[in-house]
């Protein structure tokens, strides 16, 4: 009697195991509660079939936060059910998309980032949009990063700008202003400093951020074409980051305003020293600031754009947002436009902006940003800056392009070698990945 | 060990999940692995080519795989030994009787619980290298400075090497615990009334009898020590630079980031291979050496 109990007690056991190994990933949701049954009537003022239709949507925004949006298309389209699967960006994200598109499953929308792009359009799995209406007013630069060969095949509403978030009472204690070139951009961080302040604190994988801002001005800023010139062979990357590198670090890391400490930080420390004002700055955009905002909703918080050796800003540390993209082989093309066009409607756009919480590329629509951000809002709609983001140029190879540049500006900070051998290792992990 | 026929059926029966679902998970893996080592697929694209022995020729000519396969060996060795230094000792300790030895037991067991990912956040918290980090208050309060401890190539090593031993000393020691209870108490009277002191009684009795839990720990922590992922990912994400970059990590990077499967199926072929030997050496060293001593 007792043995049958154990043993039917283990077996449960053993079933509820393999069955709990059964769940699905990360967990999806249908939006709209409309009835079931095939063939319901739409009730809806649009005229639609009134074939319900099941749309796949691998989403890198969680459900909660789409919510809004996705009832509010149902509404609009009933018979247009959207089931969105969220994975967590960036690389759990990629990975998954991979996984589906070379299983054949790739979901009917899904979303094309820096580093995915080029390869997810090349290996034909994204849909060719380049006729579709909501290109017509976007800003060019969110349309262009999704174009391969003249052809369009994502759609990023949004893009995300930053510069220098800055901590303006102890900029106040210092008599620091917010600087307009590099040589005044030094002195401030002198200026912290001397008064026993941490002057910039960075995350060890981004330790590059400042470096980016010297870069983009100068080399950029000069010639908009370096990066696509380096993939095709004319230039390399010696060429244009050899004299920033240098001069970053004898103006940074030699006097030590950027020391080995950073390579110990991660992202908690990074946003706590910021947030409790131990450090005078970081670098980063509107959602770096909500999350140093958790931690301390009362910092004195400015922002400001990141400067080269001249005065004027021309790019801004920033990059157009992922992008929705459409299945090559969808069965439902005609209804997954529908959702990217409703998207791009005033009221689409203005829910997604809630989701995403950056800036829009379409003039005139009236949504909020933390108003330390303003500036840099009017700098990207007006069109008198650019983004750059160095994930975004370096194209087809971005991920290994970008790891060589974290390494080695890891390894400058280290004090392991000269910072001209960062870009060298950069040209050499290029010259490997296109001979392949 | 019995294998009569009349059984065989049964053994299958009980034998064929377990040996399905460990085809599927780890030999065919394996093998589309050795496939994919000659081809050049980037893991996106629908086709790829052949290339023979290509991956294999360049494997050795990258830089950051030679450092990895040095940090790998060089990990490999002081791990297991550190912990073996450690573990027996404090097996001896908790063999005694002594007050809240059930206790003491528990908490040298216990960091080897949580998985080595949670750990290396906490620690990543302790060595923090402002002055609000734990370690760093520690030796602020002492009057000394505060150290980077991830921040140096070679401290970020030592750091790393000390958070595992760290995690992994109390469950070894377990293992030596285990040993410790078969080793006849009549030695020890013998070697007593002999007159032997502490030092000889476990030079001379206790040492040699633990051949068998020194066999299992060693070949275990080894094995471990070689395949480590969790704790330089949480830790030090490999940095600085290559400093703590292991092989398991740069497997991942070139498959995924460098979008090099090819290549990477070849690294992960020869890891296979370096394990397999390590493994197999140290085990028939230390059986014969077990063997002996019987």
């Amino acid at each position: 009697m007792k043995k049958g109990i154990v043993t039917l007690v283990a077996v449960i056991f053993v079933c509820a195991a393999l069955l709990a190994g059964c769940g699905s990933g990360s967990g999806s949701t249908s939006s709209g509660s409309s009835p079931s049954g095939e063939n319901s009537a739409s009730a809806g003022g649009s005229a639609q079939n009134s074939e319900k239709v099941k749309l796949t949507f691998l989403s890198w925004y969680n459900e909660d936060s789409m919510k809004p949006l996705l009832d509010a298309f149902h509404q609009k389209y009933p018979n247009i059910d959207v089931e969105l699967q969220f994975v967590p960006p960036v690389f759990e994200y990629e990975e998954k998309l991979k996984v589906l598109s070379i299983a054949d499953e790739t979901p009917d929308v899904f979303y094309l980032a820096a580093e995915n792009r080029i390869e997810m359009i090349k290996n034909g799995y994204a849909m060719d949009i380049s006729d579709q209406p909501f290109f017509d007013k976007l800003n060019p630069s969110n349309k262009a990063v999704y174009t391969v060969d003249g052809k369009t095949y994502a759609y990023a509403p949004d893009a995300w700008a930053g510069g220098f978030i800055y901590n303006k009472d102890l900029f106040a204690k210092v008599g620091a202003e917010p600087p307009k070139t590099w040589d005044q951009f030094l002195a401030v961080l002198d200026k912290l400093k001397k008064a026993g302040i941490r002057p910039i604190i960075e995350r060890n994988d981004w330790l590059w951020t400042s470096l980016n801002s010297l870069f983009m001005n100068d080399v950029i800023a000069t010639n908009p074409n370096y990066d696509e010139q380096v993939l095709n062979g004319e230039k390399t990357y010696i060429d244009g980051w050899k004299a920033p590198i240098e001069k970053w670090y004898n103006d940074l890391v030699k006097p030590g305003y950027l020391d080995k400490d950073l390579l110990g930080i991660g992202a908690q420390q990074f946003y706590n020293e910021f947030a409790t004002g131990k450090a005078g700055m970081i670098a980063g955009h509107l959602g770096h600031l909500k999350e140093v905002k958790k931690i301390n909703p009362n910092i004195n918080a400015g922002v400001f754009p990141m400067v080269g050796t001249q005065e004027g800003t021309k790019y801004l540390y920033g990059g157009v947002n992922v992008g929705l993209a459409i299945s090559s082989k969808t069965k439902h093309p005609k209804e997954a436009l529908e959702f990217l066009n409703f998207i791009s409607s005033e009221e689409g756009l203005k829910l997604y902006q809630k989701v995403t919480g950056f800036l829009l590329g379409y003039p005139g629509i009236d949504y909020e940003i933390d108003p330390a951000f303003t500036e840099i809002r009017q700098m990207y709609e007006s069109g008198s800056a650019n983004l750059y983001l160095p994930q975004i140029a370096f194209g087809e190879y971005s991920s290994a392009i970008l790891n060589e540049l974290v390494k080695g500006t890891q390894d400058v900070l280290a004090g392991g070698i000269q910072p001209a051998e960062v870009p060298a290792r950069m040209d050499k992990k290029l010259q490997e990945l296109k001979k392949k | 060990m019995f294998l009569r026929r009349k059984y065989l059926g049964t053994y299958l029966i009980f034998l064929l999940p377990a040996l399905i679902v460990f085809t599927i998970v780890r030999i065919i893996p394996l093998v589309l692995s050795v496939r994919y080592s000659f081809t050049n697929w980037d893991g996106i694209s629908k086709a790829y080519d052949f290339v023979g022995l290509q991956n294999y020729k360049e494997l050795f000519s990258d830089t950051s795989i030679a450092a990895s396969i040095r940090n790998t060996f060089f990990f490999g060795v002081f791990n297991p030994l550190l912990v073996t230094v450690l573990a027996i000792p404090i097996a001896l300790i908790l063999n005694q009787a002594m007050p809240f030895r059930n206790f003491a037991r528990m908490s040298f067991f216990f960091p080897s619980v949580p998985s080595a990912l949670i750990l290396g956040y906490l620690w990543l918290f302790i060595f923090d290298p402002t002055d609000s980090g734990v370690l760093n208050r520690v030796l602020g309060s002492l009057g000394l400075y505060p150290i980077a401890w991830l921040a140096q190539k070679h401290l970020a090593m030592w750091s790393l090497i000390a958070v595992s031993v760290w995690k992994s000393a109390g469950w070894h020691a377990c293992i030596y615990l285990a040993n410790l209870q078969i080793i006849p108490k009549d030695y020890y009277e013998a070697a007593m009334i002999d007159g032997a002191n502490g030092w000889q009684k476990f030079r001379r009795i206790t040492f040699p009898l633990l051949a068998p839990a020194v066999s299992i720990s060693v070949t275990l922590i080894l094995i471990d020590s070689l395949k480590i992922y969790e704790l330089p990912f949480a830790l030090t994400k490999g940095g600085p630079g290559y400093a703590t970059t292991f092989l398991t990590q740069i497997i991942i990077q070139t498959g995924v980031f460098d979008r090099m499967i090819g290549r990477a199926s070849a690294l992960s072929v020869v890891f296979v291979v370096i394990i397999f030997a390590a493994a197999a050496l140290q085990l028939a060293l230390l059986r014969r050496r077990e063997e002996n001593i019987q």
